[in-house]
């Protein structure tokens, strides 16, 4: 998951729970005040009325409705008038049953006075007295006009009077719910419940009002709008809200997922150089992160450096001290050369002489091919290089009793190569199959064009090596069983080196028993463009 | 007349060994113990030149720029350095041969003569190698002045090998040049007509050798019969 994907799904997953508990903490707090305007209102209405004037007829309470006095189908717009919901049915305070409380509150032109559905204006009565009151009821309802204004879902109301027995005192009144009922028992003065009434939901608070009786208990209800519900607002509020979050976290995830991308690259950059340093703009974590990254990228590139420097230091000594061996060790090869003709010992010196000398070359070699000094190449005519390491070898082979030959090509093989040590490749190849030949062995060296190429081989005479030994002469100090026979203090890993060398300019060297015994040792290649 | 040769070599030890070594095989030697000994000689009155390239007051490889700018006397170079730059320089300023410490003096005398040894093969346009003389021209062979008679094949058999002087030729490419494909068909043909040539050239046929995984050779030695 992507960072900004992450960052949008943590914001909504922390946004939800907390815009929800607010949206339900304000629904609890306007509910609360909404409850405590009709629970005013309630007994405003009660102390209005008077506890006689309520027992008098329940029913009625607060007031009778003077719409009984013009009640009738002739009702003309603006008078205060009820048309029963059901034609031919008596109006409900005769008995019948309450009407929908919609279509009451729609014909809110009509005053209702103190009537048991209370109208939303009240065109007043005559007299001073009933002015002032008409006023002062103005005022309130005016408040519960702006409360309801600002919660349009309770449009109707009603207020009904409840016996000691909870019972309604107007016939077909709902029933007081138990929530209610229990408030009322355990001594409440006030409670406050959403209950059903009929088919809708309505909020309602009761109030004791200390009147022993039909008038105990004074109920105020207010139809809730279908749909409505108490937890159904703060979801979607939680849920708007939090889209709302993550939609504007994803926006400003932008900036830091770009940053952040900005050091994946500079960090990457560093893996192909060292060199270059990690830096991103800014003080913020990101920066601090680059800033991070930058010093143990220099603490890296510091220790590289040192290592390079040893390692080129080390390379150097071992290249320099073996070039300091040369001259010394040709003067003591004329001096065994001198001596060998009279003494016998001589001839082993001279064999010490020239396996020290082939070990000197071969570290000359390693030193070569670790510095990767190979990106020098030059065109090479491998029949002069055969030639040539053919020279050096034969008074080597002189020495062992083996005849050593070479075959050159009828025109110039030239390859891109390393002189050095493409010589010494051949040579260490050569010096095996000189060394570890019999007295009166042969070795031939010889190369060829092939049709893709060249084919350079160094075949001998010799005991050769084993099927299973072939495969593992490569490798680094490995010879074969014969070959550790002939000379055991030797460490032969020649033929690893001319590996190395192959495999480091393109080319393969492969290993095989001669058709006569003995082995044989094939390097193939490209040629240089244009030799063929 | 012994060859002359110039020896440019600073160390002592190694100067004074490889003098005396040439000097035993019969070459006049001039040792030159610095680049400015060096050039105080006429080269042009040399017929080698072997020279080292790590001297005290210069570098080898700047006199023989030096050089080969008047003369081509034939220069071997002897040097300890290993680093391919300066064999290629070498050959490219012109060096015939480029020789890498350490050696055996016997490499070292094999390399001298090969050089020495090239411009006195041929000899009028014709090829000479002990008592066997080939002119190439008249595609005729004698021994010793005399006349020896050699069918087509030997006679292409000999010229391809005294065409490369002291070389090893492989079998396939003596047969490519020798051997008619529809006539003679098989290499080993190549065997009986190496011996009928042995045997017309007399002692002289034991130049004419066998090489071990290669091929033949024409030996140039002296004391190859």
């Amino acid at each position: 998951m992507s960072l900004r994907s992450r960052l949008a799904l943590t914001v909504i997953l922390l946004v939800l729970p907390v815009a929800i508990a607010f949206s339900l903490l304000q629904n609890f707090l306007r509910m609360r005040t909404f409850d405590h305007g009709m629970i005013e209102e309630l007994v405003q209405a009660t102390e209005r009325s008077g506890q006689e004037n309520c027992e008098a007829d329940p029913a009625q309470w607060p007031a009778p409705p003077r719409l009984d006095r013009r009640r009738g189908p002739q009702c003309e717009p603006g008078e205060d008038c009820f048309v029963p919901p059901v034609p031919g049915a008596p109006p409900w305070h005769e008995g019948g049953p309450p009407p929908p409380l919609h279509e009451w509150s729609r014909r809110n032109e009509t005053p209702a006075g103190d009537a048991g559905w209370v109208r939303r204006e009240d065109q007043g009565r005559p007299g001073e007295a009933r002015r002032a009151r008409r006023d002062q009821v103005h005022d309130q309802r005016r408040r519960a006009r702006i409360r309801d204004l600002r919660s349009r879902r309770f449009r109707e109301r009603a207020m009904l009077a409840y016996g000691s027995d909870f019972e309604p005192a107007r016939p077909g009144g709902p029933v007081l719910a138990d929530r209610l009922r229990d408030a009322m028992r355990s001594g409440d003065d006030t409670a406050a419940a959403t209950i059903t009434f009929g088919d809708q939901r309505a909020r309602a608070v009761v109030y004791r009002t200390g009147w022993e009786g039909p008038c105990a208990y004074v109920l105020h209800a207010r139809i809730m709008p279908a749909g409505a519900t108490v937890l159904g607002t703060p979801i979607l509020m939680g849920g708007l809200t939090s889209l709302v979050a993550a939609l504007l976290a994803w926006i400003a995830g932008g900036r830091v997922v770009r940053r952040v991308k900005a050091l994946e690259r500079a960090v990457d950059a560093t893996s192909a150089d060292p060199a270059r340093s990690v830096h991103i703009d800014g003080d913020d974590e990101i920066a601090q992160l680059a800033a991070g990254f930058e010093r143990n990228r220099a603490t890296i590139a510091a220790q590289i450096t040192e290592l390079n420097q040893r390692d080129t230091a080390l390379r150097e000594y071992i290249i320099n001290t073996g070039h300091d061996l040369l001259t010394p060790l040709t003067v003591l090869q004329g001096h065994l050369a001198e001596l060998s003709q009279t003494h016998n010992a001589a001839a082993r010196a001279a064999d010490e002489c020239d396996y020290i000398t082939s070990i000197v070359r071969n570290l000359n070699a390693v030193a070569r091919l670790e510095s990767s000094e190979l990106t020098h190449r030059d065109e090479v005519d491998l029949n002069r290089l055969i030639v040539s390491v053919e020279q050096r070898h034969q008074p080597l082979a002189a020495r062992h009793g083996v005849s050593l030959n070479y075959g050159m090509a009828e025109d110039a093989v030239c390859v891109s190569a390393d002189a050095t040590l493409l010589e010494r490749a051949i040579g260490n190849l050569v010096h095996n199959a000189v060394v570890y030949n019999r007295e009166g062995g042969h070795v031939a060296v010889t190369v060829e064009h092939t049709e893709t190429g060249f084919l350079l081989r160094v075949a001998d005479d010799g005991p050769g090596v084993s099927a299973g030994e072939l495969a593992r002469l490569v490798e680094r100090g490995f010879r074969g069983d014969e070959a550790r026979e002939a000379r055991p203090a030797g460490r032969g890993f020649g033929l690893s080196i001319a590996h190395r060398i192959a495999v480091a300019h393109g080319w393969q060297l492969r290993l095989r028993a001669g058709e006569g015994g003995g082995l044989v040792a094939e390097i193939s290649g490209e040629v240089a463009t244009g030799s063929e | 007349m012994a060859n002359r040769i110039l020896l440019v070599e600073d160390t002592e030890a190694l100067g004074d060994q490889v003098a005396r070594l040439l000097r035993n095989k019969g070459y006049r030697l001039v040792w030159a113990k610095s680049a400015r000994e060096a050039r105080l000689q006429d080269v042009s009155s040399f017929d080698l030149i072997v020279l080292d390239l790590m001297l005290p007051d210069g570098y080898g490889l700047d006199l023989l720029k030096e050089w080969r700018g008047r003369d081509d006397t034939p220069v071997l170079i002897l040097s300890a350095r290993t680093d391919a730059n300066d064999r290629v320089r070498g050959i490219k300023l012109g060096a015939d041969d480029y020789m890498t410490k350490p050696f055996w003096p016997e490499e070292l005398v094999a390399r001298v003569e090969a050089r020495l040894r090239r411009p006195m093969m041929q000899r009028g346009g014709n090829i000479v190698c002990g008592d066997i003389e080939i002119q190439t021209g008249a595609r005729r062979v004698s021994v010793a002045g005399r006349t020896v008679d050699l069918t087509g094949a030997e006679y292409e058999f000999l010229a391809a090998l005294a065409k490369r002087p002291g070389e090893a030729i492989s079998r396939s490419r003596l047969a490519e040049a020798v051997l008619d494909d529809e006539r003679d068909g098989l290499e080993r043909t190549l065997d009986s007509h190496v011996s009928r040539l042995r045997k017309k050239l007399g002692d002289e046929g034991k130049r004419v050798k066998t090489v071990w995984g290669v091929g033949y050779r024409l030996d140039f030695d002296e004391s190859a019969t």
